[in-house]
């Protein structure tokens, strides 16, 4: 086992942590639904995980243990102090009411509204398992529940959007060029 | 088609917006504060922080 006080190598398992700090962001940002507030759980999550690695079973998935450590974060700390969102203008408005209208950035904007609307638990649920591509076993382990609730939250997360947004056509909501996704990324980044 | 069937489809719809939402994020560089932060780190100036790794 490393010594987290001790000089970093090519193997140590601290180095790993970094790779996965794309997907702690994500997941940072559909709990807090604020991107200053995902960032700053990030970098706790970080630090907290670096400083007791020891704690990490080597061979073990570290970014399920990642994930724990940041969702207990998020519940012992950011939740407590968070915004009562919805965020009527939406978390993602800010910047994109400035913008001209545009149909995919708005059906997107009502998509990711509808989604922050949700619990806590099937956010975190559906962006494990929807978007992170975690399986249902390793977002169980995450988020310290069994594979069937897991399941459940999931399913009943993305019943709820389809419900609520009348998703019955053939595809997903359209963004439809890469500069509705810059927008749209600097408005959640800059929140 | 039927209904587990047309909920499937729906889900897989659900799923593939949210991706496309938050690509970017998973996508971009990482933020300056996260390498700096990471240096200091390697350089063993973090802090102390046993909270919140239980496995």
């Amino acid at each position: 086992m490393s010594d987290a006080s001790g000089p970093v190598g090519a193997a140590d398992p601290r180095e790993e942590i970094v790779t996965h700090i794309p997907a702690l962001r994500a997941f940072a940002l559909a709990l807090t639904r604020n991107g200053a507030d995902a960032d700053d759980m990030v970098q706790d999550s970080v630090v907290k995980a670096w400083t007791n690695i020891e704690k990490f079973e080597p061979g073990s998935n570290m970014r399920a243990w990642l994930y724990t450590i940041l969702r207990n974060t998020y519940y012992s700390q950011y939740r407590k102090r968070r915004r009562e969102v919805s965020d009527p203008e939406g978390i993602f408005a800010g910047q994109l009411s400035e913008k001209p209208a545009h149909d995919g950035r708005l059906q997107m904007q009502d998509f990711l509204e509808e989604f922050n609307k949700l619990p806590d638990d099937q956010r975190e649920a559906l962006i494990l398992v929807g978007v992170l591509g975690e399986s249902y076993e390793d977002a169980a382990r995450a988020c310290d529940v069994a594979v069937g609730t897991i399941k459940s939250r999931t399913s009943r997360a993305r019943a709820m959007l389809a419900e609520r947004l009348e998703i019955s056509n053939d595809k997903a909501f359209e963004l439809t060029d890469a500069a509705t996704l810059g927008v749209i990324t600097s408005a959640a980044a800059s929140r | 088609m039927n209904r587990t069937s047309e909920q499937n489809k729906r889900g897989a719809q659900v799923d593939e917006s949210l991706r496309r939402a938050f690509q970017p994020t998973l996508d971009e560089d990482l933020p300056d504060r996260f390498r700096s932060l990471l240096a200091a780190l390697r350089d063993g100036k973090d802090a102390d922080d046993e909270e919140d790794t239980r496995k």
